[in-house]
């Protein structure tokens, strides 16, 4: 009898910690649900394959943040790389006689590792808090960015392979989006990197404990190295696809992606490993943001819900984050 | 005595070359500028940009303020438009045009905001970089609301209104004159006072704040409160300036207004925030962007040139002193 009560009771906690740890989830599908009943036209499956699609980019981009967060350093100029990414593709791919949409997409992801360089370099060898290194470095990205394109907007040139939208509009196979074929990819790549290697753990040690770190033999220079390298390229492919889709590139566009992009990662701390950045948290949180935004955009046009939805939103996960430490501590 | 005096040169050539870099970084790009350009120097054109300097000042000098209490703010210069925004839409109102009136809520609501900063990073200690970017996002969408979505201008404002474009003696905008007073009050309460040293002292070591004494979270709340009040100033100053509420009145001027305070701390007291620094850096700011408008360059030469000053006047700190920046940290 008592024991019965003992295993009914225990059963009841982990209903309870599941739900603790799966509310992100649930309320995901809450979120959709509410929409589904204000606006039917929501659960149509071409507004879904959007939503998802929309979700890629910032997800994408929310991996890359992930990484660097794990390391305890974050990357200011995560923004303005995607703006350069999107640019670079447009003005490679506009000279006479390039037209190998590959060849382009290896220069830029090529770039973008010397950028994730120059920024570890700035952080760990010279030492400067990468905070402030990574807003200089935002400023000479935008520049550079604007520079290319003479500050302006480049739409859909016709020296542009045809191949160019498909990064963001084609279809796998003729069904799957292809942004998502490149967040499944991407996600599980960073994935097990991250949970299941040796070198990917490291990328969480040095961030929850520098000092154990330096005491086991583990380099937290290299890690952080590391950890900026990622984001960089994995912001760069985010920019690639965001040009891709628009047909168009633009030196500020990527800037507007910054605020979402970290409300994904902060969203995704209360999921999975709580109180931890990890990956499967931001992609359910990219989903849930997008998700957010374009039910929004669906029922109302007006410029300041959206301000409101994206900053109550990060503000609501940091709180969440806050209180979920504090419980666990 | 003269032992010291040979100690002290020695000492000086490495220690002082690095100390004034803001200041030989500014006289030679304004002479660069100056040679480009012969009418650059004239006295309308220095006028004209030590005026638009004094808003970036003003917001940069709040914003010092926080960064010596070890915070960090990325919102100001949301809550400047949002206070710039809340002025002029209290102003365009048929029944109120009492300019103090006005000003006088547009600064308790600046107060109020930095106090909602403070509630979220000193009550809940969420990461302030990450909670001002999110709280700039929502004070957009007010500054959207108020000003309906486009550039704020009404016939109901007061001529009184315009009155920072008024000039002392025909030569000095008003700005400026505000912006001094302002400088030198700081200056004044951070150097000399008590509670200026109590704010560095929570900044550079919290914990030993702490243990003599000192409340830490009080001295971040005032400096959340008085940042918060600058930038209402800051806004209502360029408001009155430019006699329209535009929607990216105070998000030009957020990178500056950071990068200033920054280079601040490489300007004679090495990793120390400071006015005279941030005073000086604001005025280059500007002077980059004017200079390169009026050279004629395209405007992305301003961001390049910015972020390489940023990155080479903090490098030079680092690399000098070895205790560096009181650092930002994303996690408390």
């Amino acid at each position: 009898m008592n024991m019965e009560k003992t295993k009914k009771r225990s059963e009841a906690y982990a209903w309870k910690e599941r739900i603790a740890n799966d509310w992100l989830l649930l309320f995901t599908l809450g979120v959709a649900v509410v929409f589904a009943i204000i606006q039917p036209a929501f659960l149509q499956v071409t507004n879904l394959m959007n939503i998802l699609s929309n979700a890629c980019i910032v997800g994408v981009m929310g991996l890359g943040l992930t990484c660097i967060f794990a390391t305890g350093e974050l990357d200011f100029s995560a923004g303005s790389q995607v703006s350069l990414a999107s640019c670079l593709m447009a003005v490679i791919l506009s000279k006479e006689g390039f037209n190998s949409y590959f060849l382009a997409l290896i220069i830029t992801l090529g770039i973008f590792v010397l950028i994730g360089l120059y920024n570890a370099f700035l952080h760990v060898k010279i030492g400067i808090p990468a905070f402030i290194a990574t807003l200089g470095t935002s400023y000479l990205i935008k520049g550079i960015a604007k520079s290319l394109t003479n500050s302006q907007n480049l739409n859909n040139l016709s020296t542009w392979p045809e191949s160019f939208t498909f990064m963001g509009q084609g279809y796998l196979f003729g069904m799957i989006p292809m942004p998502m074929v490149v967040l499944i990819l991407v996600g599980a790549a960073v994935l097990f990197y991250t949970e299941y290697t040796r070198a990917g753990k490291f990328l969480y040690a040095v961030g929850s404990n520098p000092k154990a770190c330096d005491y086991i033999g583990i380099d937290g220079k290299v890690q952080k190295l590391k950890g900026f390298v990622i984001t960089a390229v994995l912001c760069g492919l985010a920019g690639v696809m965001e040009g891709s889709q628009m047909n168009a590139s633009s030196p500020i566009l990527g800037e507007t992606l910054f605020v979402p992009a970290l409300t994904t990662v902060f969203l995704g701390a209360a999921y999975g490993k709580i109180g931890v950045f990890n990956v499967p948290g931001t992609l359910v949180g990219a989903v849930l943001y997008a998700l957010i935004n374009q039910g929004l955009l669906m029922i109302t046009s007006e410029v300041w819900i959206k301000y409101f939805m994206q900053g109550g939103m990060l503000l609501l996960a940091l709180v969440m984050v806050i209180i979920i430490r504090k419980k666990g501590n | 005595m003269s032992r010291e005096n040979h100690i002290r040169k020695n000492k000086g050539l490495k220690e002082n070359a690095p100390r004034f870099f803001l200041l030989i970084a500014f006289i030679v790009i304004t002479l660069v500028f100056q040679i480009m350009q012969p009418n650059f120097l004239n006295i309308t054109n220095v006028m004209n940009l030590l005026a638009h300097s004094s808003i970036i000042g003003i917001l940069a000098c709040g914003n010092m303020i926080l960064m010596a209490a070890g915070e960090m703010s990325f919102s100001v210069g949301a809550q400047c438009t949002v206070a710039g925004a809340l002025f002029g839409w209290v102003l365009a109102k048929e029944s109120s045009n009492s300019i103090l009136l006005a000003l006088v809520f547009a600064m308790v609501i600046a107060a109020m905001i930095g106090l909602v900063l403070a509630f979220f990073t000193v009550k809940l200690k969420v990461p302030t970089f990450v909670c001002t970017l999110a709280m700039g996002t929502v004070l957009d969408g007010f500054t959207q609301i108020l000003t309906g979505g486009s550039t704020l201008h009404s016939s109901n404002w007061p001529p009184m209104l315009t009155i920072m474009q008024k000039k002392i003696g025909g030569v000095f905008p008003l700005p400026i004159i505000v912006f001094l007073i302002i400088a030198v009050i700081t200056h004044i309460i951070y150097e000399k006072t008590k509670p200026g040293r109590h704010l560095y002292a929570v900044g550079s070591n919290p914990t030993a704040a702490n243990n003599v004494g000192i409340s830490v979270p009080k001295v971040k709340v005032w400096a959340f409160a008085i940042s918060g009040t600058f930038c209402g100033i800051a806004g209502v100053t360029a408001v009155s300036y430019n006699n329209s509420v535009s929607l990216t009145l105070g998000g030009e001027y957020l990178m500056p207004a950071i990068a200033a305070t920054m280079l601040s701390a490489t300007f004679l007291k090495l990793g120390k925030y400071n006015v005279p620094g941030t005073v000086l850096a604001a005025v280059l700011m500007i002077v980059i962007q004017n200079g390169v408008v009026n050279a004629g360059y395209p405007i992305y030469v301003k961001d390049i040139v910015q972020g390489i000053l940023l990155t080479v006047a903090v490098a030079i700190i680092v690399l000098i002193k070895e205790d560096g920046l009181p650092s930002v940290k994303l996690e408390n």
